[in-house]
């Protein structure tokens, strides 16, 4: 089911790509490769490196496809894999360099060492085209691919950012180096294609006006030229009619007279290619060009004007019949009559584009006069388009090679800032906090951002100031914070001078402002307050209706300014669970003692009963005293008494004793979450628990009873360590395994059990606590026993270390481990 | 037929003299034992026991280990054998269930008499 889920998931993505890459294309936008790469990276950010590898490889072969070539390959689908594969190979074999920046170093990489090589080594090969023409459209595909890269990181980023369900949905690692850097990739990435569109088509679109403008200036000057050729032709040709050939003048360039048999012959005229001439003029051809004239032919009768004009920079003059003129604006496709507008010379310009692309040969463009009485036809000239193309690449060179290193330094500003940035997130979350606490995290449901998660732990540990430093410098982690707490049962709010300026949402919906802000306000905190600045206390809070039990922490982080950081954890699950655990402890306290209490009396009393009946033999023996006998009767009848009042205590006391059902449970599991219940309580008072716990360890025995025993110890590491009082107080939960047996132990570094004591600790009724009833590791031993293992304890150097012994299970049933049943 | 006699093991002194002495006056002759090791040395030297009487609740190794012990060794051949126990719950029945020997149990306080009575049919 999931993989058919993903399977629809992937060929919906695949068919969005294509129909975003292809139809901008084919509705002849500009727009040629934005839409489907900038899809392909969201996809590949939203549902994973394969849905993203088919997105690309759709858009690059829709390019491909329509660009009739395989530079589409490059631009999209080459790049996809180089950026993963390099992001990839970093992570792997240098996990240390920080991830932040990584991706857009990638393409930035990708395209100045292979994309815009190979497209100019593409261009420059394939398609003829100038270096300088090829290293623009290199450029120019190099921005637009990384802007397209920033521009769906930007946006996936800000959604991350932003947007809790979408964080939830999609979880991914996100700093505010991230955000930075993405932010402004998509502000650089997206300005770049701006100016690329607009700005670009702009100096186009007058470049194009200025050409035409050129043209035009150039068609004027020709026909008044033509028109005087013409007039110095037909004055010579009048000459000639009436025999004055030696007055002919030197204004015609030459003169060609048909003969008898129809062929043009050269009549007179210099410095031209006479057999060209003659050659077209036997074609019927009105204009001829070479390298550097515009010739053209007007043919009057059985005369012929040859006009001559010189080529200047390219631009041809000719000399058009009305029907060239017609079909010229019917079907050529490099026809530019000045009145078209600047949209359409835009996308007259990229079908050129993709004329050149597909090996098209160019055409020219043309500008045509109004048709000429004098000359018989419309005077035109043109300039070849590859002229005018390449002063486009040219400037298209300058503007995407600016472009492309104004997004490269940006990034790497950007980069440097951000990671920076970032870094002091990993400081704050790593360094200062040093999480030690995992139960919040695990508390949450679902997946969740792991850093920001583990900020979100350490509020409920002492290291406010750091975080109230994160606060103040980092707006957006302070933002990211309060979100997430929203997410789990901390309240947490911030208080300078009086006004609350941050809070989380279930603070906000579950208390009243005034209610803490007065309570710090009156007075009470800073009485309350200890050497650290810190006050903490648990009470209980009306909310909903219910009581719940908060243990609030507060902590002046600027007495100048009044600022607090006060955050509430909501213990009264924990609460409960104690209560149960403290009442069948006493509980079974009390079963113990009863226990212990017959089992003293009746061996007395069986010593008694028959000490009894020796002395009653001896008495009849004797002959016996009726009264002497009848006192031993008595006295084994009151025996007998205490005995059943015993036996009856005794199975009150049993009823009161724990069950020992032997059952085989997670050792693991049941560690973990014991230790889960009084860590957050202990982490108020600086103790920290470190667990090296091995996964999957199966017992032998009974959950709740190990669950008491554990919190006996605990509770005895706890209250040791507060006893003493000192700095960096610590418990350690270890595992060990054996084949077949576990071992569990608990150390702290509480300075250890005195040598008088250690003896004496699990006597019941032991106790060096005023409160302590002496019962607890009693019991603890006793319920060890009773589940087949045992309870012992040393001194290490650091403090007292007890070792629980289990039976290990491995799965075999009936295969006992232990004999204790 | 030689006579044979009863071995009894108790940790407790007191427990275990009375319980001589009064068997004792009902005619059968007792061997005492304090603990575990030294009632498995009797068994092993001693040929003509023919009831063994332990108690439970002892601090070297309690009656139930000492009786897989001495079954073990096949000491208990022949014998019959008896468990003495302030509480008898399921948990100790079930361990001489396991071992699977004919013990009966008395429980305490003990009736002399009574046991006296029992013991001497066990060694008809």
């Amino acid at each position: 089911m999931r993989f058919f889920k993903r399977l629809v998931i992937a060929i919906g993505c695949v068919g969005f790509t294509s129909v975003a890459q292809a139809l901008p294309i084919h509705m002849g936008g500009n727009v040629h490769f934005i839409t489907g790469t900038i899809l392909a990276w969201i996809f590949l950010r939203v549902f994973g490196v394969w849905v993203g590898l088919a997105c690309a490889t759709a858009a690059s072969l829709w390019t491909t496809h329509l660009w009739g070539h395989p530079l589409g390959a490059i631009t999209t689908g080459l790049e996809f894999v180089f950026v993963l594969s390099a992001v990839g190979l970093v992570r792997r074999y240098w996990p240390k360099v920080s991830a932040v920046s990584l991706r857009p170093i990638a393409i930035l990489g990708y395209w100045l060492g292979i994309g815009i090589p190979l497209v100019t080594v593409f261009y420059t090969t394939q398609l003829g085209l100038g270096v300088g023409t090829s290293v623009a459209i290199g450029f120019k595909q190099a921005v637009n691919g990384s802007a397209n890269m920033f521009i769906a990181e930007g946006l996936f980023v800000i959604a991350l950012t932003y947007s809790g369900r979408f964080r939830r949905w999609s979880p991914r690692k996100m700093t505010s180096g991230h955000l930075m850097i993405y932010t402004g990739g998509l502000i650089g990435g997206a300005t770049a294609y701006l100016t690329v569109a607009f700005l670009s088509d702009y100096l186009l679109n007058s470049l194009y006006k200025a050409q035409t403008h050129r043209l035009q200036d150039v068609l004027y000057y020709a026909e008044h030229s033509l028109v005087s050729q013409r007039k110095a032709g037909d004055h010579l040709i009048a000459l000639l009619n009436e025999g004055k050939r030696e007055n002919a003048g030197s204004d015609v360039k030459a003169l060609l007279r048909r003969g008898s048999d129809g062929q043009w012959e050269y009549l007179l005229g210099d410095e031209l290619d006479r057999d060209q001439i003659v050659a077209d003029a036997n074609l019927g051809v009105g204009n001829s060009f070479n390298a550097r004239e515009s010739l053209h032919i007007a043919y009057l009768g059985e005369w012929a004007i040859i006009h001559s004009l010189p080529v200047v920079d390219n631009v041809q003059v000719a000399l058009l019949r009305a029907d060239e003129v017609a079909r010229l604006q019917e079907n050529s496709s490099t026809l530019y009559p000045s009145t078209l507008t600047s949209l359409a010379l835009t996308r007259q310009r990229d079908k050129e584009a993709f004329g050149i692309m597909r090996g098209m040969e160019l055409g020219s463009d043309w500008v045509i006069g109004p048709p000429n009485g004098a000359l018989g036809g419309s005077v035109a000239v043109s300039v070849p388009s590859s002229f005018l193309l390449s002063q486009i690449w040219h400037f298209q060179l300058r503007l995407t090679v600016l472009l492309f290193v104004s997004l490269a330094g940006g990034v790497a500003i950007l980069s440097i800032v951000g990671r920076k940035l970032s870094d002091q997130a990993t400081y704050i979350t790593e360094e200062i906090l040093e999480p030690r606490s995992h139960s919040v995290a695990r508390q949450l449901s679902g997946p969740f951002l792991t850093y920001e998660a583990q900020i979100a732990v350490e509020t409920v540990r002492d290291t406010r100031k750091a975080l109230d430093d994160a606060f103040n410098s980092a707006v957006l982690e302070g933002r990211a914070l309060i979100q997430i707490t929203d997410e789990m049962r901390v309240y947490l709010v911030r208080i300078v001078g009086g006004e609350v300026i941050m809070k989380n949402r279930r603070f906000a919906d579950d208390f009243q402002d005034e209610e803490v802000r007065s309570r710090i306000l009156s007075g009470v905190v800073r009485v309350n307050l200890d050497a650290q600045g810190r006050w903490r206390f648990t009470q209980t809070e009306k909310i909903d209706g219910r009581d719940k039990l908060i243990s609030w922490d507060v902590t002046c982080t600027d007495e100048g300014r009044g600022a607090y950081t006060v955050t509430g954890f909501d213990v009264t699950e924990e609460q409960s669970r104690l209560e149960k655990v403290a009442f069948e402890s006493k509980l079974a306290g009390l079963g113990t003692l009863a226990a212990g209490f017959a089992h003293e009396i009746n061996q007395p009393l069986n010593v008694i009963m028959m000490a009894n009946s020796n002395l009653t033999r001896r008495l009849r023996v004797m002959g016996g005293d009726e009264v002497a006998l009848e006192k031993t009767a008595r006295i084994g009848q009151q025996v007998k008494r205490a005995s059943s009042f015993v036996q009856n205590l005794r199975r009150i006391a049993k009823t009161a004793m724990p069950e020992s059902q032997v059952e085989h449970f997670s050792l693991s599991q049941t560690i973990n979450s014991t230790i889960d219940l009084v860590q957050n309580q202990y982490a108020l008072q600086d103790i920290g628990i470190e667990r090296n716990i091995e996964a999957g360890l199966i017992a032998l025995g009974s959950e709740t009873l190990l669950d008491q025993v554990l919190i006996n110890l605990l509770t005895n590491a706890h209250d040791a360590l507060v006893e003493r009082g000192q700095q960096n107080m610590h418990i350690w939960v270890s595992t060990r395994a054996a084949d077949d047996k576990l071992w569990v132990e608990v150390l702290d570094n509480g300075g250890g059990i005195p040598k008088d004591v250690i003896d004496r600790i699990f006597d019941p009724f032991f106790t060096t606590k005023e409160s302590g009833t002496g019962l607890g590791l009693s019991l603890s031993r006793q319920i060890m026993s009773s589940i087949g293992g045992s309870l012992d304890v040393a001194n290490t150097e650091v403090g007292a270390r007890f070792v629980l012994e289990l039976q290990r299970w491995f799965g075999r049933e009936g295969s006992d481990g232990g004999n204790w049943s | 037929m030689s006579k044979k006699s009863v071995l009894i093991v108790d940790d407790e002194t007191e427990a275990l003299h009375e319980m001589a002495e009064g068997l004792g006056g009902c005619g059968l002759e007792c061997l005492v034992a304090s603990n575990a090791s030294v009632a498995i040395t009797m068994l092993k030297q001693e040929v003509d026991i023919g009831v063994v009487i332990t108690d439970f609740l002892m601090p070297r190794g309690n009656g139930v280990d000492l009786l897989r012990h001495a079954k073990d060794e096949g000491l208990l051949y022949g014998k019959k054998v008896f468990l003495v126990s302030g509480f008898l719950d399921d948990a100790v029945s079930a361990r001489l269930e396991e071992l699977k020997l004919d013990v009966a149990t008395f429980p305490k306080p003990l009736d002399i008499d009574e046991i006296a009575g029992i013991v001497q049919t066990a060694l008809l």
